[in-house]
């Protein structure tokens, strides 16, 4: 992580906003089984290939 | 997202929140298959690096992944119905509604988000549906308050 800086502003970045709304516009609808494929290929990313059934599960 | 982009004020926030020994970051499994989804499929080259960015930097930004036991999954899927009928969300924002569910699931106290959506959403009228469901309530804010509130 950078060194901490002033904010400049306090405004979302444009353009993050919008990529994260398609982003989200283009999920909403995918079902439990396409959403399952990409949060282990998420974990694959995260941790390099090696642990992606690692995550931390909670529960209440 | 934002955070991959470098901007300013939103690593700001998450710095703070990292250096308070009290706070954990973490991401919800929304969240994940979100960024996954664009990492994998996106056609615009910059935002696929974003995606892929965000998720191969989680670990070294102090954030961490969770994900839920298959009953949560569930509750997810109640709440966030709840969510639209009550009129506080979109009922085309499943995404945004289960990455609401799924903080308070994980026992997160606060989440942190530009969505308009959710910080939107009056935060007493949160509780009280949380509440409802057996959920603690969660605390929606804006990177921008992070920065204001942990100065």
């Amino acid at each position: 992580m950078s060194a901490k800086k002033t904010p400049k502003d306090f405004r979302p970045s444009p353009k993050a906003a919008q990529a994260a709304q398609e982003l989200r516009a283009r999920t909403n609808a995918l079902s439990d089984t396409e959403r399952d494929a990409l949060f282990h290929r998420g974990m694959q990313l995260i941790y390099g290939g090696h642990k992606g059934t690692q995550a931390v599960t909670r529960s209440r | 997202m934002d955070m991959a982009d470098g901007h300013a004020p939103t690593i700001d926030a998450m710095e703070r929140c990292a250096e308070r020994p009290n706070l954990a970051l973490v991401v919800t499994p929304t969240v994940v298959h979100e960024l996954a989804w664009g990492a994998e499929h996106w056609e615009d080259a910059k935002k696929k690096a974003s995606a892929t960015k965000a998720l191969t930097s989680l670990l070294r930004w102090k954030i961490n992944p969770l994900n839920l036991k298959p009953v949560g999954h569930g509750i997810c899927e109640a709440v966030s119905v709840q969510l639209a009928r009550r009129g506080y969300l979109p009922a085309e924002e499943r995404n945004d509604a289960f990455v609401l569910v799924e903080a308070a699931l994980c026992g997160a106290k606060i989440l942190v988000t530009w969505d308009g959506h959710l910080s939107g959403i009056p935060t007493e009228n949160l509780a009280a549906l949380l509440t409802e469901f057996h959920l603690a309530p969660v605390l929606v804010t804006t990177p921008a308050k992070i920065n204001r509130l942990f100065r």
